[in-house]
C-alpha cells in the first residue's frame, strides 16, 4: 500500500509479458489462422488448377488412358486457337448469347413495366413473373426435353410437328431451342433485377414529363429506359457470363448435336475432357474460355467500381 | 351528363379489365411449362401422349410421385443435394466469416495481398479449374464421394468480400469498448459482430444455398452412383432412363424444384435484396 | 475480481463507500508516435487517488491518445504508464482495470441496457446471481432501472450517456477514463450531467482521467487541470492557479470566456514608469514585475490581459484631451469592432491602432458600445507578461 495506490493494486497473474512483440505476433498469428482455411481451399481448387489447366495445354493426350502424355510445347495451343473447330464452337457460343441475352433482358422488362402498374392484386402477378427463379437448369431442361419431345411433346404438337423431327433434332432450331429454354429458366431472375431497377426510377420524374406533355412512350424512351440502362447493363454483362458457361441444358437437351449445331465451347470441353479423355485439347479449349471471361469479368468489375464510386 | 359520365366509366372498366386480361395472359405464358408439369405428373402415363392433350386432370394419379421418390431414387437424390449443399453453404459461412473477421479487424503481413487473392477467385470461372480439379479429387480417393462434392467450395470469394465489408461497418469504438470489457477477438465475433451482421448472414446463406443447389458440371463428372449423386444429375439421369414413363420424369422434376420454390417462397425479401445489391445500389 | 475474496455484500458496499480503493494513474516520459508523427511528447503527469484530472487543449492535441495510452489500447513509443505503484506498459486492457466512457457511448446496440450493463461482467466470471445484483445496484444509482429492458436505439443521448457511465462502474474499477462524455448533449442537458458527474466523483472517490476541449467542463468540474498542446503538457494545476497564473501564452489565450487578451508591445518608459508600449497607449508595469522585466533585459514583450480586466471608456466622457495617466492603470486607443450580448453582461471586442483586437466584458448597466465607436481601454494592475520567444510566463 502506498500514498499513490491505498488499495495496493496488482494486476491478476500473469499479466505481465512482453506486450507489445506479444500482442503483435499474437495478433498476426490469430489473423494467418482465420484466413488460412478460406485461403488453403482457394489454392488448392483455384489458383493451382488454373495454372495446371494452362500447363496441360502442353501435352497432347495419348491414344490410349495408360499411355504418358506427350509434350508439344506451344505447338498444342497454336493448333488449336487457329482451329476451325475452335471458332466454330466460339461462334455457336457467341450465337447462343445473341439469342438469349437482348431477348431475356426485353422480356425482363417488359414483365417489369407489366407488373409496376397499381393495380389490386398485382404482388400475385409480380409472385408468379418472379417464379422461374427457382427453377434450376435441370429442372427447366426436363421439362421442355418433354414439351419438345417429337412424339408426346405439347410444345411440339402444337407447333405444328407432330411425329417426324422435333425442334430440338433439327439442325436449324436446336440452339434457339436451348435458348429459349434458358430465356425462360432466367426470367425470374431478370424480371427481379428489371424490376428492382424500374422501381427506383423517381416518380417525379416521370410525372414532371407527363405534365410538359410526354406520351408514355416517349416517357418510356427517355426517361425510363435511361435511368435503367445501368441495371441492364448490369443484367447484361451477367447474362453474356452465363451465357458463356450454360452446360446443363445443352447437356440435357442435345448433348451438343444434333451434327454439333449446338456444340458451344464450354460443352466441346466437357466432350474432349471427360468423354474423350482429350485432356490437352480441352485444355487449351478451357485456357480459350477463361481467357474470354476474364475480359467479361473485368468490364463487370471495373463497372461496378465505377458504379460504386459514384455512390460514395 | 349521365351518358358522357357512364361512357368514362365504361373506358375505365375497360381498361382495367383489358389490363388484367394483360397480365394473366402473360402470367399464364411464364407460368405454363410448370403448369403442364404438374398437370401430366398427376396423369397417368398413357394419358400423356394423348392428342387432343389433356389440360387438366380429371382423376389425378398420385402414384407418379411415390414412384418417382422411391423407385427412381429422387428422395436418395434429393437427400444427397441436401446433405452436400447444407454442408457447402455452412463450410462457406465458417470460413468467410472467419477471414472477413480478420481482414476487418486484425492486422497482419500480407493482409491486402491476401485479400486480393481472395477477390481474384471470383474471376476465376470453374471452366478454367475444372479438368486438374477432377484428377486432383481422383488422387485424393474422393471420386465419386461427398468430399468430392463439398470440399472444392469451402471457401466463397464472394463472402470473404461480403463479410469484410460488413465487418468494417462495426464501429471501432465497439471494438475498443469490448477489448476493455475483457472480450478477446474471438468472443468479440461471437457475440458483437455476428448478432449485428445477421441481415447480411442471411443475405449470403441463402445465395450460397441456392449456388450449391443448383451446380451441374461439377457433380456430373465427379459423381457416378446413386448413392452420392445430387438432385440436379438425377434428374438428368432420370429423364434419360426412364424416357416412357414421362409421369414418373414430370413427378420427379416436380419433386426436384419443390424444396427451392419452399425456401425462395419463404425468404422472397432476403433475395431480392442479395440479387439487387450489387446493382442498384452499387 | 481474481484473487479478490471480499464476499458479496461487502463489494457492492465497497462500490459505493467513500474510501473506494482507487488508484493513481501516471505517466511517465510517455511519448508516442504515429509513423513518424509524434501525438504525445514526453509527457509526465501524475493523477492521484481519487483525484478528478482533466486533461484539457484543442483538438489533436493529444489528449485522447493520453486516455487510450492508459487504458492500453495503444501502446507507448516510449516511456511507463503506470497506475498505482505498477508500470503496466506490459499489461493488457482488460487485466489493467480501468474503464472507459466513450464520446460515441459505444453501447452494444443489439444488447439491452440491462444486458450491456452487464457486458463487462461477463467475461470475468462473475456468477449470473452476483451480476445481476451488481447490475440493479448501479442502475439505481443512476436513475435507470426503468430503462433496464430497452435497447440502446430507444434511449436519449442523457441515457445512453448513463448506461456508458454504468457500464464503466459495475466493473468498479480502479480509475475512469472519460473521452469528452458530454459533447453530443445538448447544452441543457450538458450543465445537468456535468452536476451529477462531479457528485458521482465525491460519493465514489475514484480517479477520473477526463478529455474535454470545453474549458467550462474543464474549470468546473476538475480537481486540478492539465493543458495539453500538440503533445506537450503545458500547464498542470487547479483551476484557480491556472486562470490566474497561466504557465504561458498558450494557456492564457485557452483558459477564459472570452479568452485573455494576447497583445505585444515594446519595453519603455512613460512617465518614468516602466510600462510596455504599443501604438495608442501604454500599459504602466508594477513595480515587482518591471525590475523582473528590466532585469531579463528584454526588448519585446507579450502581455496578457483578462477581458474583465479591462475598461471602456467612451471618448466623449473625458473630453478630447487625453486623460492622464492614473498609477497602475494602463491606457489604449481603440475602435469598437463587435458588440456582444451574452446575458447578463456585454463582449465587447475593440481594435487597438496596432491592428490587435481586445475583448472587454462589461456589464449591461454602463454604457451600451457601438460599432465604430473611439474608445479608450482602461485596464487595471492585472497584467500578465510573458517571454516573446519561449511564451512562458514572467514571474516576480
Amino acid at each position: 500500500m502506498s500514498e499513490r495506490d491505498p488499495g495496493g493494486w496488482r494486476p491478476p497473474q500473469g499479466a505481465i509479458r512482453n506486450r507489445r512483440l506479444d500482442r503483435t505476433v499474437r495478433e498476426a498469428s490469430l489473423g494467418y489462422l482465420l484466413v488460412l482455411p478460406a485461403v488453403f481451399v482457394f489454392g488448392v481448387f483455384v489458383f493451382y488448377p488454373l495454372i495446371k489447366t494452362a500447363y496441360l495445354g502442353f501435352f497432347s493426350s495419348p491414344p490410349a488412358p495408360n499411355l504418358p502424355a506427350h509434350y508439344v510445347g506451344l505447338s498444342q495451343y497454336g493448333h488449336v486457337l487457329g482451329s476451325s473447330e475452335l471458332r466454330d464452337d466460339l461462334w455457336r457460343s457467341v450465337q447462343f448469347v445473341l439469342l438469349t441475352v437482348p431477348a431475356g433482358i426485353a422480356i425482363g422488362i417488359a414483365l417489369a413495366v407489366l407488373a409496376n402498374q397499381r393495380l389490386a392484386g398485382i404482388r400475385i402477378f409480380r409472385t408468379i413473373y418472379s417464379s422461374t427463379i427457382a427453377t434450376s437448369t435441370a429442372v427447366a431442361s426436363v421439362i421442355f426435353l418433354t414439351l419438345l419431345n417429337p412424339q408426346v411433346g405439347l410444345l411440339n404438337y402444337w407447333l405444328g410437328r407432330k411425329g417426324g423431327a422435333g425442334l430440338l433434332q433439327s439442325s436449324a432450331w436446336a440452339l434457339p431451342s436451348v435458348s429459349v429454354v434458358t430465356i425462360w429458366q432466367n426470367i425470374g431472375f431478370t424480371f427481379i433485377l428489371m424490376s428492382a431497377a424500374l422501381q427506383s426510377v423517381p416518380d417525379e420524374l416521370l410525372e414532371a414529363a407527363r405534365t410538359d406533355g410526354a406520351s408514355a412512350w416517349y416517357r418510356f424512351g427517355h426517361v425510363t429506359m435511361p435511368l435503367l440502362s445501368p441495371m441492364i447493363f448490369f443484367a447484361g454483362i451477367v447474362g453474356v457470363i452465363g451465357g458463356f458457361q450454360a452446360f446443363g441444358q445443352i447437356d440435357i437437351l442435345t448433348q451438343g448435336g444434333p451434327d454439333n449445331h449446338t456444340l458451344v465451347l464450354i460443352y466441346d470441353v466437357y466432350q474432349q475432357a471427360f468423354q474423350y479423355d482429350n485432356f490437352g485439347y480441352a485444355a487449351v479449349l478451357s485456357v480459350s474460355l477463361f481467357a474470354i471471361l476474364l475480359v467479361l469479368t473485368f468490364v463487370q468489375f471495373w463497372y461496378f467500381q465505377r458504379r460504386v464510386f459514384y455512390a460514395n | 351528363m349521365p351518358t358522357e359520365r357512364s361512357r368514362l366509366t365504361a373506358r375505365l372498366v375497360v381498361r382495367r379489365v383489358s389490363r388484367y386480361l394483360l397480365l394473366i395472359s402473360v402470367a399464364a405464358v411464364v407460368l405454363f411449362p410448370i403448369y403442364i408439369t404438374v398437370v401430366d405428373a398427376l396423369l397417368p402415363s398413357q394419358k400423356i401422349g394423348s392428342r387432343p392433350p389433356t389440360l387438366f386432370p380429371l382423376h389425378p394419379v398420385w402414384s407418379s410421385f411415390s414412384l418417382a421418390f422411391n423407385e427412381a431414387h429422387l428422395g436418395t437424390y434429393l437427400r444427397n443435394s441436401f446433405i452436400v449443399t447444407v454442408a457447402i453453404t455452412a463450410a462457406e459461412l465458417v470460413t468467410s466469416v472467419l477471414a472477413g473477421y480478420a481482414f476487418a479487424f486484425l492486422r497482419f503481413p500480407f493482409r491486402s495481398v491476401l485479400f486480393v487473392v481472395c477477390l481474384a477467385t471470383l474471376m476465376v470461372p470453374m471452366e478454367a479449374t475444372i479438368i486438374p480439379n477432377y484428377r486432383t479429387v481422383e488422387a485424393l480417393g474422393w471420386y465419386n464421394t461427398f468430399p468430392a462434392l463439398i470440399v472444392p467450395f469451402v471457401g466463397s470469394g464472394i463472402g470473404v468480400f461480403l463479410f469484410r465489408q460488413a465487418f468494417r461497418g462495426v464501429p471501432k469504438d465497439l471494438r475498443d469498448a469490448a477489448t476493455l470489457d475483457g472480450y478477446g477477438h474471438l468472443r468479440f465475433l461471437a457475440r458483437v459482430v455476428l448478432p449485428l451482421n445477421r441481415p447480411v448472414i442471411a443475405a449470403f446463406s441463402i445465395y450460397a444455398f441456392l449456388a450449391a443447389w443448383n451446380q451441374y458440371l461439377w457433380p456430373l463428372i465427379v459423381t457416378q452412383t446413386d448413392n452420392v449423386r445430387t438432385v440436379q444429375i438425377g434428374l438428368r439421369q432420370l429423364s434419360s432412363t426412364n424416357f416412357n414413363q414421362l409421369d414418373v420424369v414430370f413427378a420427379g422434376t416436380i419433386l426436384a424444384a419443390l424444396p427451392i420454390f419452399v425456401l425462395l417462397l419463404a425468404f422472397q425479401k432476403q433475395l431480392v435484396r442479395g440479387l439487387t445489391a450489387g446493382a442498384v445500389k452499387g | 475480481m481474481s484473487g479478490d475474496s471480499t464476499p458479496v455484500t461487502d463489494q457492492v458496499a465497497s462500490t459505493f463507500s467513500p474510501e473506494r480503493l482507487a488508484s493513481s494513474v501516471g505517466l511517465e516520459g510517455v511519448s508516442k508516435y504515429y509513423d513518424d508523427v509524434p501525438a504525445v511528447k514526453e509527457l509526465t503527469l501524475d493523477a492521484g487517488a481519487g483525484e478528478f484530472l482533466v486533461l484539457l487543449g484543442p483538438s489533436g492535441c493529444g489528449k485522447t491518445t493520453v486516455l487510450r495510452l492508459v487504458s492500453g489500447l495503444e501502446d507507448p513509443s516510449a516511456g511507463a504508464i503506470r497506475i498505482g505503484d505498477q508500470v503496466v506498459n506490459d499489461v493488457d486492457p482488460k487485466d489493467r482495470d480501468v474503464a472507459m466512457v466513450f464520446q460515441s457511448y459505444a453501447l452494444y446496440p443489439h444488447l439491452s441496457v440491462a444486458r450491456n450493463i452487464e457486458f463487462p461482467l461477463r467475461s470475468r466470471q462473475v456468477p449470473a446471481t452476483e451480476r445481476r445484483h451488481l447490475v440493479e445496484e448501479v442502475a439505481k444509482s443512476l436513475r435507470l432501472e426503468q430503462l433496464l429492458g430497452r435497447k440502446p436505439a430507444q434511449l436519449s443521448g442523457g441515457q445512453r450517456q448513463r448506461v456508458a457511465l454504468a457500464r464503466a462502474i459495475v466493473r468498479r474499477p480502479r480509475a475512469f477514463l472519460m473521452d469528452e462524455p458530454l459533447s453530443n448533449l445538448d447544452a441543457q442537458l450538458r450543465v445537468e450531467m456535468r452536476a451529477e458527474l462531479v457528485e458521482l466523483h465525491a460519493r465514489l472517490g475514484i480517479t477520473i482521467l477526463y478529455v474535454t476541449h470545453d474549458q467550462v467542463e474543464a474549470m468546473t468540474m476538475g480537481d486540478r487541470v492539465a493543458i495539453l498542446d500538440q503533445g506537450e503538457l503545458q500547464q498542470v494545476d487547479t483551476p484557480a492557479v491556472v486562470y490566474d497564473r497561466p504557465a504561458n501564452s498558450f494557456v492564457a489565450g485557452f483558459i477564459g470566456n472570452p479568452p485573455m487578451n494576447i497583445i505585444r508591445g515594446t519595453l519603455g518608459s512613460v512617465n518614468d514608469t516602466l510600462s510596455v508600449r504599443l501604438p495608442g497607449g501604454s500599459l504602466p508595469l508594477p513595480p515587482p514585475l518591471a525590475s523582473v522585466a528590466r532585469s531579463l533585459g528584454l526588448d519585446q514583450l507579450v502581455v496578457g490581459i483578462r477581458p474583465e480586466d479591462v475598461n471602456v471608456v467612451g471618448t466623449e466622457s473625458v473630453g478630447s484631451a487625453r486623460p492622464p495617466v492614473e498609477h497602475g492603470r494602463g491606457t489604449l486607443e481603440a475602435v469598437v469592432s463587435l458588440v456582444e450580448l451574452v446575458g447578463h453582461e456585454q463582449h465587447v471586442a475593440c481594435r487597438l491602432r496596432s491592428g490587435e483586437l481586445v475583448w472587454v466584458r462589461t456589464t449591461n448597466d454602463s454604457m451600451p458600445r457601438r460599432t465604430g465607436e473611439h474608445v479608450l481601454l482602461q485596464t487595471n494592475e492585472n497584467i500578465h507578461l510573458f517571454d516573446p520567444a519561449t511564451s512562458a510566463r514572467i514571474d516576480v
